[in-house]
């Protein structure tokens, strides 16, 4: 996405829809990822049903802002939502897990640090996704490309978290 | 200058959420860690408990099969050989019809009291429901209330019968034996129906009294202490086996308890 969006930009042709394509799909990716565990794990109906009900909500959040922002330029909104729907879906699974501690070493598990690469990632990002376009328009002069360099810094440790987790055992085989 | 200081304090600004983030993670860890001690130590507690339970089942498992043994060599046993012993004594060889007669009903009736106590040494087995299983162990004890004479129990079966966890085995032998006790003790019934439901779902057993039945919620505030503490024990062990126990009793109709063992549990 980074590539076509890079491409578009060199050839002078709008590429905002590139990242709002990007925006919703992740977002999309991502839910299912903690549905599926959520669901997998989750005993009560009603939670689950909540859960669902809570992504169905998120999703559609996003549906709408991203319909009603412009396609051509980055945009904050739908970036800073997808940050907060992950993040709070991050928090929700340490929530559990604090809820069920059923394996001894949770440091050992791949999903953790999937999670906290994620959560890492999202929240750390949710600053820069949240205030670039603001200080866009307090001082337009201004080249703001200090704030990507740091979301590369967070995504680069994203990756590493990532890549630690798989060297673990997934949860499933931990806690059996 | 400016634009320095404001990339300064960008950096400085993101750092310190960042920073931030990771503190929650690693609040989480010692956390997730403490809670993890505190879980696992539920747990070896729960475990205590559920091995202590087990221990004192098989205690009075043991217990009451002697006290049926007790009984069962006074009422049959020491009656046939008192029996033989009396016609052994009042053997006349003058009398040769009456001594052939005399030596039939001897032999037959120390054969019926080896029969007896062969039935009986398998009761002394300590292990009898681990190794015969709970169905059979449930006959044989419908069979020792049958031979007393005083109640006439039935047992009934449905469905295929399959294995249960020999610990689950153990509980539920001990409730049900506890339950039969209190019919004899305190229902004055004369009949007694023992139902073994076998179904995909899970184990169902059921035991139905024609006796004098009683009020439930008056009995708690009788505080019939030695009976209550009797239920309270079934309820406590099928909960601890994950059994649901209910019982069912209005006075002049007799006395139902269920238990249910899910498949799944």
């Amino acid at each position: 996405m980074n590539t076509w969006a890079k491409y578009l930009m060199e050839s002078r042709v709008a590429n905002g829809f590139v990242y709002q394509i990007n925006c919703a799909v992740s977002l999309v990716i991502l839910s299912i990822y903690f549905s599926v565990k959520y669901l997998r794990t989750a005993k009560n109906n009603w939670y689950k049903a909540g859960f669902m009900l809570l992504v169905l909500s998120l999703l559609t959040a996003e549906g709408l802002v991203i319909a009603h922002e412009d396609h051509r330029m980055f945009n904050n909104h739908s970036y800073s939502l997808m940050a907060l729907a992950v993040s709070a879906y991050a928090i929700i699974f340490y929530y559990r897990k604090l809820l069920h501690p059923v394996v001894e070493h949770i440091t050992a598990t791949r999903s953790f640090w999937f999670i906290s690469g994620l959560f890492v990632y999202y929240s750390g990002s949710f600053f820069i996704f949240s205030t670039y376009t603001i200080f866009i328009r307090i001082m337009p002069d201004k080249n703001y490309s200090i704030l990507w360099s740091i979301h590369n810094i967070i995504c680069v440790i994203m990756c590493v978290f990532i890549s630690k987790g798989f060297l673990c055992r997934p949860y499933q085989q931990m806690s059996s | 200058m400016q634009a320095i200081s404001t990339d300064v304090i960008l950096i400085i600004t993101i750092t310190l959420f960042i920073l931030l983030i990771t503190s929650f993670i690693v609040i989480f860890i010692f956390l997730y860690q403490k809670r993890h001690n505190h879980y696992t130590r539920e747990k070896q507690a729960l475990h205590t408990q559920f091995q202590q339970t087990l221990l004192q089942a098989q205690l009075e498992i043991q217990e009451q099969t002697l006290k049926n043994i007790s009984q069962e060599i006074h009422d049959n046993i020491g009656q046939s050989l008192s029996l033989a012993k009396l016609h052994l004594n009042t053997m006349d060889a003058a009398q040769p019809a009456s001594l052939e007669e005399k030596i039939d009903d001897s032999r037959k009736l120390v054969s019926k009291a080896i029969r007896d106590l062969r039935q009986l040494s398998h009761s002394l087995d300590a292990d009898q429901i681990g190794r015969i299983g709970l169905l059979r162990a449930l006959e044989a004890e419908l069979e020792l209330l049958n031979r007393t004479g005083t109640h006439q129990a039935r047992l009934e079966t449905d469905g295929t019968p399959y294995p249960i966890d020999k610990q689950k085995e153990l509980l539920l032998f001990r409730i049900v034996q506890e339950a039969l006790h209190n019919v004899i003790k305190h229902a004055e019934a004369s009949f007694i129906i023992l139902q073994i439901g076998y179904t995909p779902a899970g184990l169902g057993l059921k035991i139905l009294d024609d006796g004098k039945g009683f009020d439930i919620p008056l009995q708690r505030t009788n505080e019939n202490i030695t009976f209550g503490v009797g239920i309270r024990n079934m309820h406590d062990r099928a909960n601890l086996i994950g059994a649901t126990f209910h019982i069912v009793s209005t006075p002049g109709t007799g006395t139902q308890i269920t238990l249910f063992l899910s498949q799944n549990h």
